[in-house]
């Protein structure tokens, strides 16, 4: 402040003894709890720390993880066998009797979960509905001589914003 | 208000008085004043994650959320504006001993014309610098600090406070 132009110095400094109002209790009461609110609503916003994003990808890991356990010979023989879609699905396993094992596609699932989370306004005060779609893509595909199966889960979260008009 | 990180009731405190005081020279009525002040501290808090904001931002906002809130208040009634005409209050502290001064500053404030008025507030009761004050108001430095200098010698003259 040292280096601001002064005009009136005198007049600034008596200016200055005349102090602005004092907030009421009340309205100081108020502040501090809008505040408070403005924190507590922003705070949550960490999916990464939520343990429900964990749940659908530890259920993904789990069910790969039976299947690994189940038939240990398949996988040996196929690490690699991300299959990329229905239709280039391959024979993943080489059975003990030299037999190529042929797998066919058995299911596809598609599971959405759609959860509202309320209302949350953006940084210039737009309102918007906040929705949560939780994905689970499954495939099995199937040997029809055999019990092999193998299934891949791809669990997928979107949030969507949805503006919304004030009438 | 337990969270001790930033301390917002030590910065209210500080704080508080100037912003109302501020929002009260861009309103017609204290009930709006309050609520600017209040919308404007949340928004600026939202804008940095829940922590203090920076002064001069939460003025701007002040101030911008006032030209939106006279514009919709154009389209209010006459018969509110008169209730509003009935309240009011004093601007500044006028406790005994500094009643006399703190009535005519009330005064030669509300009849000064809102463009030196606002800076002689921002200037004189938040303590912002010239630079901060042209940002807050998206005006060059130059006019702010002349709009200051209109502003203190209309104080000078209607106010007649000591200057020796």
């Amino acid at each position: 402040m040292s280096q601001e132009p002064e005009f009136d110095p005198k007049l600034e400094s008596s200016l200055r003894q005349v102090t602005p109002a004092k907030m009421d209790n009340q309205l100081f009461n108020r502040l501090e709890q809008a505040i408070a609110d403005a924190k507590a609503q922003q705070q949550p916003v960490r999916p990464m720390f939520n343990w429900r994003f964990w749940l659908i990808p530890s259920a993904a890991v789990a069910t790969v993880a039976l299947l690994i356990a189940l038939n240990p010979s398949e996988t040996r023989q196929n690490p690699a066998g991300r299959p990329s879609s229905l239709a280039t699905a391959q024979p993943t396993t080489e059975p003990n009797d030299k037999r190529p094992l042929e797998l066919f596609p058995a299911r596809q699932n598609n599971m959405v979960n759609t959860r509202s989370e309320g209302i949350i306004h953006s940084t210039d005060d737009q309102p918007f509905q906040k929705v949560r779609m939780q994905m689970v893509d499954s495939y099995t595909w199937k040997d029809p001589s055999g019990p092999t199966r193998v299934q891949y889960t791809v669990p997928s979260e979107e949030h969507l914003l949805i503006p919304l008009e004030i009438h | 208000m337990s969270d001790d990180s930033p301390n917002w009731t030590d910065w209210l405190i500080a704080h508080g008085p100037s912003l109302l005081l501020f929002a009260r020279t861009k309103t017609r009525c204290e009930i709006d004043a309050e609520d600017l002040v209040q919308e404007a501290i949340v928004e600026a808090a939202k804008r940095n994650d829940g922590n203090i904001p920076d002064l001069p931002l939460v003025y701007a906002t002040i101030r911008r959320r006032a030209i939106d809130l006279a514009r919709s208040m154009d389209r209010r009634s006459a018969r509110e504006k008169d209730v509003w005409a009935e309240e009011d209050p004093c601007w500044f502290d006028n406790t005994i001993e500094q009643k006399e001064a703190a009535l005519l500053v009330d005064q030669a404030m509300k009849k000064m014309p809102e463009k030196y008025r606002e800076v002689v507030v921002l200037k004189i009761w938040s303590e912002l610098t010239f630079a901060q004050i042209a940002d807050t108001l998206g005006v060059p430095l130059n006019t702010a600090a002349s709009r200051y200098r209109y502003g203190l010698e209309i104080l000078k003259r209607d106010t007649n406070l000591k200057q020796s």
